[in-house]
């Protein structure tokens, strides 16, 4: 596995939490919901892979 | 490596200078209206204290009034002292269409500047600057409101623009 995808998903993490302050200082909740979530969806579009990864060798190890 | 760091610096800048334009464009509503404000105090006391004809008194506050006001009133009192048949309103309306594009109004602000053109050439002293007043009133009355959402917006713009930025570098990495 790529280490460097931890940071990645660290940077989006601090950055979103930021960003979502910024909105919601401004008064702008609805939009800071969205960025979240868009955050979330992008963190789950990359380590998804590596969760079906995980899924197939739970699946070997266990003979399932 | 370094092309991406290239690429990466690029993409941030381009959303910071973004933020930071829609932070400079922010105010301008509130801006071009105060203008519109001080060009209806002139004609103001141009038709109270000057009693100067309209397409005179139009001449002399485009030569005065600075952003888009400057212009439209020049060709406004260019037209007028030009027309031959045409009421003030539709002359009016011809030099708004003419100006429209270039600032930053709403279609709510637009409505009061069309609305204030009805009043323009046939109205008495007194009727005219019942209407002027009309006019700067809602102009100081939205210019305020305006002024402290700009303040708000302005911070607001300029952090969405870096982090946001960051984040798409990151995003792109």
């Amino acid at each position: 596995m790529d280490i460097s995808v931890v940071f990645q998903i660290a940077a989006v993490g601090i950055l979103v939490a930021v960003l979502n302050q910024v909105l919601t200082r401004a008064g702008r909740e609805e939009q800071a919901m969205v960025t979240t979530l868009a955050g979330l969806l992008v963190v789950l579009f990359w380590v998804i892979q590596y969760v079906s990864e995980l899924f197939t060798e739970v699946q070997v190890i266990f003979n399932l | 490596m370094l092309m991406r760091l290239a690429g990466a610096a690029a993409v941030v800048c381009g959303a910071a200078a973004l933020g930071f334009y829609y932070a400079a464009q922010e105010a301008q509503r509130a801006l071009d209206l105060l203008e519109f404000k001080k060009a209806l105090m002139v004609l103001s006391s141009e038709i109270e204290y000057m009693r100067t004809p309209l397409p005179v008194a139009a001449v002399n506050i485009g030569k005065r009034a600075e952003r888009w006001v400057g212009p439209m009133f020049t060709r406004f009192g260019e037209l007028l002292a030009l027309s031959e048949g045409e009421t003030a309103y539709q002359v009016w309306m011809k030099v708004i269409t003419e100006v429209k594009d270039g600032t930053h109004l709403a279609q709510e602000d637009w409505k009061v500047v069309e609305g204030f053109g009805k009043t323009l050439g046939y109205l008495d002293r007194q009727m005219q600057q019942n209407a002027i007043r009309y006019a700067v009133d809602y102009i100081d009355e939205k210019a305020a409101g305006l002024q402290q959402q700009a303040d708000k917006n302005r911070k607001m713009y300029r952090s969405l623009g870096i982090i946001g930025g960051l984040l798409l570098a990151v995003v792109l990495w």
